[in-house]
């Protein structure tokens, strides 16, 4: 069966992204936009540090954000 | 028997203590009778062998109500009723009745009401509904000093302001039927759901205001921050270290930041260029209302509606001028020498003013903003009087900002120092006060600090004493406070002057936002994530300020508002029959959101000292809609326990990590508004004793 509530605050999900909705979707493109201005910034850059570093920010990130950000780091079965 | 012998002319004026001063000023002697008639106090002044007798109203005395008693929409029928009929809170019957007593035996009727759009409203209500006349004579002052009122009072005009009466009255007419409506609309869609009754209020202001407190707090939901880096560096000139700026004042790449650490490795520079040039720094312009409530916040951290009030206290005070004003404009007719000459008596700002009647000029500094009704917001002259702290302060910022515009623009000098290093441009900066000129008056309100740097020859070699990159990473945008929101609603240009500071007093009052950062509360978050979805046009600024344009020139053209109001309503009507169509749909989002955040945020105040095994957690009741804390563990067939402890009906309730000293419960902080208490959950804790006892009082 699949879960129709979003995999990190149980709101319906957003029908496109099949995961999230509509306001951890929009979080998770906006990391992923993120990670590219990072591997820019540092030459190179494992997506797990990225990560890792995101979360050492603290409050300059987003409360969305954090939140994907530890599904992906500590929940994600498969990256 | 009439409560005073007529023939005499009737004055309307707006509040007691305006009265007051206007009867002080027009009586030949300085000293009118004061009668009270049923509490409300009546002024009888003599001037010319004429009667002047002088009513104060209290603000508003009549309200717009529906025709129709029927709690539905669209509501597009309306009425003026006095205040008290409407609400039984408020104070005015007294004041209804004595207007009404009075009005048989007056020969005339001057409008002495402050000289604006609500004002203008205020006494045309009073003539039509409780004196029974259509218009009267109306004097027009912006300060209730002695000369200005006597001045208004021999060159009054022989009837209202038309284009300020019918802006007034059609601002009422619109905020009412957008507030009654949508309001209306937004809780029936919720009750016709969930078969559950709660206010959901909204405005034709409040709701982009609100939209743009929760489109900021998304945007700061996901924001990612991006790294950059800086380089930072400390040049030696004659001995002394001076901070160096690099050319670029941020690098997105490591790899370049590191290469210009590594190019510049030898700490050793030239001279390339060295500029120093003197500029005049003009004084800012004079104070209109936004700009004294930002500067206002800015030093005191006075909200935009506080000072508002104590503005309005200062111009009753006869201290200040109107303070309702756009205006960055001091006409040369104020009399500037003779209020400087005045200020002058007063020893704080006495040598200043000895100074600036040296000079003899007396044209003061202006600004661009116009306002069609009063000048800029300027000290009287009349000696401050039993001010309180607080007025104290801002009276102060006034009186500085308003001699600061006679004094000479400050001269500065800036002096830069250019060096290369391997290719790289450093440079820096100097600067100085040569001559203070405005600066002096302004004082503490304007700080400028100073950094003297020597002299060098180009060509001259400097040592650096390190030059490093710093890694660092972009913020999310800053939260609104209370004067950035107004600054924000005068840029996208929603609300008035006078109604911006009480609009966010009102998102505060109904829990939709709160704290000084302010942030959407979970309710003004489901309000406008509904309306985003469904209805967006409530949470934009576009159909706002194009009503605040239609009412702007109706003012300047004094048109007739009949036929706008007919199009406003048919728009209004069309943009109901299409939220009714989709009232279902709003309503389920609108209960599923409330219920999210319901579910989403169980607030636990702490662990049950009862059973200890529950947490304590708020609950809102279902029939009476009344919210108390209970304990989980009531759930829990084994243990089934019944704590409970009642709470407030209104404000805000966080939890606290804080215990009582006296009983060991749990605190929490309740929040009205601004107002936030930290209190134990407990109605019998001893340190509930005072309040108790106050009550009784």
């Amino acid at each position: 069966m699949i879960d129709k509530k979003c995999k990190i605050c149980q709101d319906e999900i957003d029908k496109s992204s099949g995961k999230f909705c509509s306001n951890h979707k929009l979080a998770k493109s906006k990391l992923q936009n993120g990670y590219e201005l990072w591997l820019k910034a540092y030459d190179s850059l494992p997506y797990d540090d990225f990560l890792r570093q995101l979360l050492d920010l603290g409050d300059l990130v987003g409360a969305l954000v954090k939140d994907i950000t530890e599904f992906e780091l500590y929940f994600q079965e498969t990256k | 028997m009439p409560p005073i012998k007529g023939p005499y002319v009737l004055g309307v004026a707006e509040k007691p203590q305006a009265a007051s001063r206007l009867a002080r000023a027009l009586d030949e002697n300085k000293k009118p009778v004061l009668k009270k008639i049923k509490g409300v106090p009546v002024y009888i002044s003599l001037r010319n062998g004429k009667k002047i007798v002088i009513v104060p109203a209290i603000g508003h005395l009549l309200t717009l109500s529906p025709l129709s008693k029927s709690w539905n929409y669209p509501v597009l029928d309306y009425h003026w009723i006095p205040s008290h009929i409407a609400n039984s809170k408020a104070r005015t019957k007294n004041f209804v009745d004595t207007f009404k007593s009075l009005s048989k035996e007056a020969s005339e009727i001057i409008v002495m009401t402050d000289y604006d759009r609500e004002g203008e409203v205020i006494g045309f209500l009073i003539l039509k509904y409780l004196l029974g006349k259509n218009n009267a004579e109306r004097m027009k002052f912006s300060t209730l000093t002695a000369r200005d009122i006597n001045e208004a009072y021999s060159k009054r005009s022989k009837q209202l302001d038309v284009g300020f009466l019918n802006s007034g009255l059609l601002r009422h007419y619109v905020d009412w039927l957008y507030g009654i409506n949508y309001s209306r609309a937004l809780s029936l869609a919720l009750k016709r759901v969930s078969n559950r009754f709660k206010t959901i209020s909204i405005g034709r202001v409040q709701g982009p205001t609100l939209g743009a407190v929760v489109n900021l707090e998304n945007e700061i939901n996901i924001f990612v921050p991006i790294p950059f880096w800086t380089i930072e560096s400390e040049a030696i000139i004659n001995k002394k270290k001076f901070k160096a700026f690099y050319e670029k004042t941020q690098l997105d790449k490591e790899k370049e930041a590191k290469i210009v650490v590594k190019d510049c490795q030898s700490l050793v520079g030239i001279v390339t260029d060295i500029s120093d040039e003197q500029k005049p720094m003009y004084s800012f312009p004079p104070f209109n209302l936004g700009d004294l409530q930002r500067e206002s916040y800015k030093h005191f951290k006075y909200s935009p509606s506080k000072t508002l009030k104590i503005a309005e206290s200062l111009y009753l005070k006869a201290t200040i001028s109107y303070p309702r004003t756009d205006s960055q404009k001091l006409p040369m007719t104020l009399g500037h020498k003779i209020i400087l000459t005045k200020i002058g008596n007063q020893t704080v700002y006495g040598t200043f003013i000895i100074e600036i009647l040296k000079r003899k000029k007396f044209k003061p500094r202006e600004g661009r903003k116009t306002d069609a009704a009063h000048p800029a917001i300027h000290p009287t002259g009349n000696p401050p009087k039993t001010l309180n702290s607080e007025e104290k302060k801002l009276y102060d910022l006034i009186v500085r900002r308003y001699l600061s515009l006679f004094g000479k623009p400050a001269l500065i000098s800036k002096k830069k120092i250019e060096i290369t290093v391997e290719g790289h441009k450093f440079e820096v900066r100097g600067s100085k006060i040569i001559d203070e000129g405005w600066i002096k008056y302004y004082k503490p309100y304007f700080y400028m600090s100073e950094s003297l740097i020597p002299d060098i020859a180009l060509k001259s070699q400097v040592n650096f004493s390190f030059i490093e990159s710093k890694e660092d990473f972009s913020s999310p945008p800053r939260r609104f406070n209370e004067s950035t929101l107004l600054n924000k609603m005068e840029q996208e240009k929603i609300g008035t002057k006078a109604t911006r500071a009480g609009i966010i007093e009102t998102l505060f009052d109904r829990g939709y936002i709160g704290g000084s950062e302010i942030r959407p509360t979970p309710l003004g978050t489901a309000v406008v994530g509904v309306l985003n979805s469904h209805y967006p046009v409530l949470i934009k600024s576009d159909m706002t300020r194009e009503l605040e344009t239609t009412m702007e020139e109706v003012q300047e053209k004094q048109s007739n508002i009949n036929e706008i109001l007919i199009s406003i309503k048919k728009n209004l009507r069309d943009s109901l029959n299409v939220f009714h169509e989709n009232e279902t749909e709003i309503g389920i989002s609108l209960y599923q959101n409330l219920l999210n955040i319901e579910k989403k945020d169980p607030v636990l105040i702490g662990k049950c000292p009862e059973c200890k095994v529950g947490d304590l957690r708020i609950i809102k009741s279902r029939k009476s809609g009344k919210r108390f804390i209970a304990c989980s563990s009531y759930f829990d067939k084994e243990i089934n326990c019944t704590v409970t402890f009642p709470l407030p009906n209104y404000g805000t309730i966080k939890p606290t990590d804080k215990k009582c000293t006296f009983d060991g419960l749990p605190m929490v902080e309740w929040q009205t508004g601004r107002n936030k208490r930290v209190m134990c959950v407990s109605m019998d804790c001893p340190s509930k004793a005072n309040i108790k006892g106050r009550k009784k009082k």
